[in-house]
């Protein structure tokens, strides 16, 4: 057969490779349009920060064209957080993240804290003496820093180095404080995985994909000052 | 060839040796890494038992020193071996690569020495394909059918299962809650409307302190008082007192423990006499989320915020009374609204005090022509606005809780009056002791002593407890344990019991049940309805002569020395 | 009496600080400057668009190795350097096995935008099987590279052994599938055996599985491809049906037998045409049969797939709420405490959670149909599959099986005519069938 080709004579197709041959075709045009269709709907953003198709209020008069971004690529890409109002401090951030320690580190809300003297996501319920020793503290890796600022406000910041992602300090300041720590996905360490290990335990479902942009779901400021 | 093969020989050698080292290292560094993952888990800053058990010491003896000092080695040891376990673990996963690397490269090299030219003489018999078509297609089918029957087996396991537990739902149904809207659950003596009725139907009608039945917790509470506890949100708050000292205490409701307590002193230093049975922390603290205001027998007055802080203490003055003061503020949009009812036949004044809730200042003052007298005053939203119902010994006054300027007053003729008033079905009633049960229509102005009065009766007139209403109903009860039922629009009696016992905490209502707590601690559980009957008896343990708060699913209660919290468990 | 007390609790609860912070904000005289919450972002975008280059150029490279210079050592080290690249630096996520889960759920909840990398991931290796045959598991799957780098001491399993146990990719597929698209979890990515690996961390028994996957693949070449990986099941379809793929001589088979033991996945085929086939009217008999039995097994699986929804729909959140909710009293700190606990919180409606918990299950229902049927029918097919004789006169990989590791090059004496420069020699359209 080597020979006969290459002077321009026909080339001999049997039934099995015509076959072959057409479902080749089929599946690159498949591809194609699923490599296109991905394309096209990852540029769209829809109305107003709606991330989905199945949301999106315009979908019927879609045109693709007409929805070209005006965000910066980095806010296409989605990375997990935790939305701090669904969270119930379970415990299960330090103990089911594929890293360890944690990627999910306590986050303090400097704007919403009251500065208390006996805050209570810094000290043990019932503490009876009000200084940073080991018994009275909450933290189990005494990762909250303490500082005296002026009477009777203290100013309390974490050390995300020793932080586990354990939420006993944002359960106390949640039950009796302002609720002004919270526990966030930190993205300098989280791998972003297809799926997240603690996402799928949560009890709360609290884990969401969030633009990659916006990565943090801090809480809505309560009003400032007295009532 | 011969001679290749011996130069390569030592090669072969040495790649194999080394393979085999590499390979022994890193078996070695697996088991050590696997011993230090334990080592981690052991030291988990999450689960350290032996700590709580040493915080629980220093809970019970603050002086151990022992306990304390284990406690802080333990931690810092326990801390320094997690985070250097993680540590170790990090550099034992990069040596073990480069260890599994140099092992495969070892091998490598061997299998490469080893290698062979294919010889196909050696190669076995291939097998016959239609024979071996045969066998594959048995292999692949007897797998497939397993797996589908495997499939099969478990679908109907569960359908089983399903039914089943289906069943089982529809049985056990859980019980819903009643749940109040907001955070102010009881936040003040006898409730959030001061009738003390609230409509929580999940809460229980026994309890057995000594076996913990129904007993959520049970915590000491330092300093005595016959304040009520009083509930916001997830904390209890009481008040304690002694001649010198005064304190507020914060439980956590959910378990009892005392969150922290503050001590109060205007620094007026009055030295005041009390009556034993009232003590010098008799009025009970009132809530409005932010802070915890509480008056003390000798006059102070003081506004602790929810951390402890003391935002004011100021003193109203001495209490010039025969048994003690025992009126407890009400709170009110920016002030605080103290009856200061005294004895003028000893030099006091009697007035309504108002402090603003921020800064402790005085806003405004009446004066009250009435001698001392204990009730709590009432606040009550009518169309014409919002009046504050001050009952004494010889009038009953309402105020505009705004200025201080009377609205309407009714003259009566008690002595020793100690009862609060309510408000129930659109009148105000007001036991007055050794008098009568005024039922006032609230919209009058100035002297209403014939025009407003709806009925009176001279039946079941209480002399310590306050009343209680719930629906059409009011009860009132005397501490000689005569409870009464009228009818709240029309005064007649429904009914009258002697409950043969001595009362001074007021009755509340949950839903349909009424507690009565005795002075010896026994609680009575009725049907707060149209006929007397008993629902159930329960013992605290302790004399009690404080009222009960309620919060969803528990009953707060408090005794001559614990603080309880009764819910079904 | 009750409009008055409702009214007097209404007032105090919005005169209580709700919606306001329980702790003022501190008035600070000492001129304290409080700091802000620092928010550490993560990596740019940029990564995702790379890696996405990176894979296309490795697959170009690979396929160009293989068929072009037909060269086992720089496949070897292409395959070190996927390795290095898609498994330690980007530890191994996203991979495109995991992508098909992505892409499943894309397809099938409206509410889930692909990103682009794992739709990428997803079609350049499956379009390149289609042009090149598996080039992809040759040198750029991380977890192909990590398992082909220890086949040391590579023992031959019994052909039929290995045709059931290559039922299993199917079945992870079909489970895989079913379960992403459901939003029921991405399983593919729970079991990855070798991602605890690449991240150097993991949970005690991943890490344990993995290596004693990897000690098996000494003896036993590639067990994770061969008989788990779900992507190999696109692959292997895809490779069927390749314009061009890997061969093991040059230009013509010379019939020495000497590439036979050569492949250590056992994926070179005999030639046949020389022995007596079977009588036809036995064949025919038995190929019938197997045709009218299949729509059988499809509709039996079907059956057990959607038999199997309550199982298949315990994990997906929605349905574990449900769950929760129902009658039995939870232990105090149990899993169920917890979800009950943020259900309170929530505020939702049981009625939602069950009626959303039985739409999630009907779906599951239907899938499990389809991906029963599936299974079924795949069994079936491999049964025909099996009895189907295709006639050969050279030694062939085969096409669908074949990784183009290009280990059996250097076996075939064509191929070292070549490499000693006895001509150019231009492959034959990479020896399709035809003529």
């Amino acid at each position: 057969m080597a020979g006969i080709e290459k002077y321009g004579a026909v080339k001999l197709v049997t039934r099995r490779g015509f076959v072959v041959g057409a479902l080749r075709a089929l599946c690159l045009t498949l591809l194609g349009w699923l490599g296109g269709a991905a394309f096209l709907r990852w540029k769209c953003l829809g109305v107003d920060g709606t991330w989905a198709c199945g949301a999106c209020p315009d979908r019927a008069a879609c045109r693709f064209a007409a929805a070209l971004p005006s965000k910066p690529a980095s806010g296409r890409r989605m990375v997990w957080q935790l939305d701090p109002k669904k969270c119930i401090q379970c415990g299960g951030c330090a103990v089911n993240c594929v890293r360890q320690p944690s990627a999910v580190k306590c986050v303090h809300s400097f704007e919403m804290c009251g500065y208390c003297r006996l805050c209570f996501g810094f000290f043990q319920p019932g503490a009876k003496t009000l200084t940073s020793a080991a018994e009275n503290q909450l933290c189990p890796t005494g990762a909250i820093r303490r500082k005296f600022i002026e009477e009777p406000y203290y100013e309390y910041t974490i050390d995300e180095s020793l932080c586990i992602g354990c939420g006993r300090c944002v359960k106390g300041c949640a039950a009796f404080g302002n609720g002004s720590l919270m526990l966030q996905v930190r993205h300098d360490l989280c791998l972003n995985c297809n799926e997240c290990a603690i996402a799928r335990r949560c009890p709360a479902s609290a884990f969401s994909l969030v633009p990659a942009d916006r990565p943090y779901l801090f809480k809505p400021q309560a009003g400032k000052g007295q009532p | 060839m011969e001679a290749e093969k011996k130069e390569r020989r030592p090669l072969h050698l040495a790649a194999g040796a080394a393979a085999l080292a590499a390979c022994a290292f890193s078996v070695l560094l697996s088991i050590l890494m696997v011993s230090s993952l334990f080592d981690a888990r052991a030291s988990s800053p999450l689960a350290r038992p032996e700590l709580d058990q040493w915080r629980a010491a220093l809970q019970a003896d603050p002086a151990n020193a022992a306990a304390r000092d284990a406690l802080r080695s333990f931690d810092l040891a326990a801390r320094k071996m997690y985070f250097g376990s993680l540590a170790s673990l990090r550099t034992g996963a990069w040596l073990l690569l480069g260890a599994a690397a140099a092992a495969l490269l070892g091998f490598k090299a061997v299998a490469f020495y080893r290698r062979r030219l294919p010889d196909p003489r050696s190669y076995p018999q291939d097998e016959d394909p239609l024979e071996s078509a045969g066998l594959a297609r048995f292999t692949l089918a007897a797998t497939g059918l397993a797996l589908l029957a495997g499939a099969v087996a478990l679908g109907l396991k569960a359908r089983a299962g399903a039914a089943d537990s289906a069943r089982r739902a529809v049985r056990e149904a859980p019980p819903l809650a009643s749940a109040p809207a907001g955070e102010a659950l009881w936040p003040g003596f006898r409730g959030p409307a001061g009738s003390g009725a609230c409509a929580f139907t999940n809460l229980p009608v026994t309890w057995d302190v000594k076996k913990g039945m129904n007993i959520r917790w049970k915590s000491a509470v330092p300093l005595p008082g016959r304040s009520s506890p009083v509930i916001w949100g997830n904390r209890v708050f009481l008040t304690g007192a002694t001649k010198d000292k005064r304190e507020v205490y914060c439980y956590d409701l959910a378990a009892g423990t005392l969150l922290w307590r503050a001590s109060v002193d205007s620094g007026a230093c009055r030295a005041v006499e009390v009556m034993d049975d009232t003590g010098f922390a008799a009025p009970t603290p009132v809530l409005d989320g932010t802070n915890v205001y509480a008056v003390f027998a000798n006059g102070d007055v003081a506004a602790v915020d929810f951390c402890s802080e003391p935002r004011w203490t100021v003193n109203i003055g001495l209490p010039v009374n025969s048994y003690g003061f025992a009126s407890s503020p009400v709170a009110y949009r920016d002030k605080i609204i103290i009856q200061f009812d005294n004895n003028p036949d000893k030099g006091g004044v009697s007035e309504l005090v108002a402090l603003a809730k921020a800064s402790g200042r005085s806003l405004w003052k009446t004066r009250r022509p009435v001698a001392d007298s204990w009730p709590t005053p009432l606040l009550i939203e009518t169309l014409a606005g919002p009046q504050l119902v001050a009952a004494a010994n010889e009038s009953i006054i309402a105020y505009n809780p705004d200025s201080g300027a009377e609205i309407w007053s009714v003259a009566c003729r008690g002595s020793d009056s100690s009862p609060s008033p309510l408000f129930a079905e659109g009148l105000v009633i007001a036991p007055v002791t050794h008098d009568k049960v005024y039922a006032i229509r609230p919209g009058g102005r100035g002297d209403v002593s014939q025009s407003a009065v709806a009925w009176t009766s001279e039946d079941g007139v209480s002399d310590v407890p306050s009343p209680a209403a719930a629906g059409e109903l009011v009860f009132l009860l005397q501490s000689d344990g005569t409870l009464a039922c009228f009818g709240a629009a029309d005064g007649k009696k429904a009914w009258e019991a002697g409950l043969e016992k001595y009362f001074y905490a007021s009755p509340v209502i949950a839903g349909e049940n009424m507690y009565l707590v005795s002075r010896e601690g026994e609680v009575l559980v009725l049907k707060a309805g149209p006929r007397h009957e008993e629902v159930a008896r329960a013992s605290l343990g302790e004399p009690s002569d404080c009222t009960p708060a309620f919060a969803p699913g528990c009953i707060v209660m408090r005794g001559a020395s614990n603080l309880f919290c009764i819910a079904v468990k | 009496m009750k409009i008055y007390a409702a009214l007097f609790a209404l007032l105090l609860a919005v005169l209580s600080a709700r919606g306001e912070n329980r702790f003022p904000m501190p008035q600070f005289e000492s001129g304290y400057a409080m700091p802000a919450a620092a928010e550490p972002g993560a990596h740019p975008g940029l990564f995702e668009a790379l890696d996405a280059a990176v894979l296309l150029g490795a697959l170009s490279l690979a396929a160009w190795l293989v068929l072009r210079r037909r060269s086992r050592r720089g496949v070897l080290l292409l395959s070190v350097f996927s390795l290095l690249y898609f498994g330690f630096w980007r530890r191994g996520c996203i991979c495109p096995v995991g992508s098909i889960q992505n892409v499943a759920l894309w397809l099938f909840d409206g509410g889930y935008v692909i990103p682009l990398s794992a739709a990428a991931f997803f079609i350049l290796p499956l379009a390149f099987a289609l042009l090149f045959g598996r080039v992809f598991c040759a040198a750029v799957c991380p977890l192909g590279a990590v398992q082909d780098l220890v086949v040391l001491f590579p023992v031959r399993i019994p052909r039929h052994l290995a045709r059931a146990l290559g039922f299993f990719p199917y079945l992870f597929l079909a489970l895989g599938v079913l379960l992403a698209s459901a939003g029921a979890g991405f399983m593919i990515c729970r079991y990855d055996p070798f991602v605890a690996f690449f991240r150097l961390s993991g949970d005690l028994a991943a890490l344990a599985a993995g290596a004693a996957l990897l000690l098996l693949g000494v003896f036993v070449a590639r067990p994770y491809c061969r008989f788990m990986c779900p992507y190999g099941v696109l692959l292997n379809w895809m490779s069927r049906l390749s314009k061009w793929h890997a061969s093991i001589y040059p230009d013509e088979c010379v019939q020495c037998r000497l590439c036979e033991r050569a492949c250590p996945f056992d994926a070179i085929l005999v030639p046949n045409s020389s022995l007596v086939p079977e009588p036809r009217e036995k064949g025919a008999r038995r190929l019938t049969a197997l045709l009218a039995l299949l729509p059988f097994l499809a509709l039996a699986g079907g059956w057990a797939g959607a038999s199997l929804d309550a199982k298949l729909s315990a994990n997906h959140p929605v349905v574990r709420q449900a769950d929760a909710l129902k009658g039995a009293p939870a232990a105090s700190g149990s899993f169920k405490s917890k979800m009950l606990e943020s259900f309170a919180l929530g505020g939702g409606k049981a009625e939602d959670v069950r009626a959303r918990a039985a739409a999630v299950r009907e779906k599951i229902r239907l899938g499990g149909w389809i991906a029963g049927g599936f299974l079924g029918a795949a069994l079936g097919l491999g049964l025909i599959g099996v009895s189907i004789r295709r006639s050969r006169d050279s030694y062939e990989p085969d096409r669908g099986e074949c990784l183009s590791c290009a280990r059996c090059f250097m076996s075939c004496p064509r191929e070292h005519l070549r490499l000693r420069g006895g001509g150019k020699i231009e492959p034959e359209n990479g020896g399709a069938h035809g003529g």
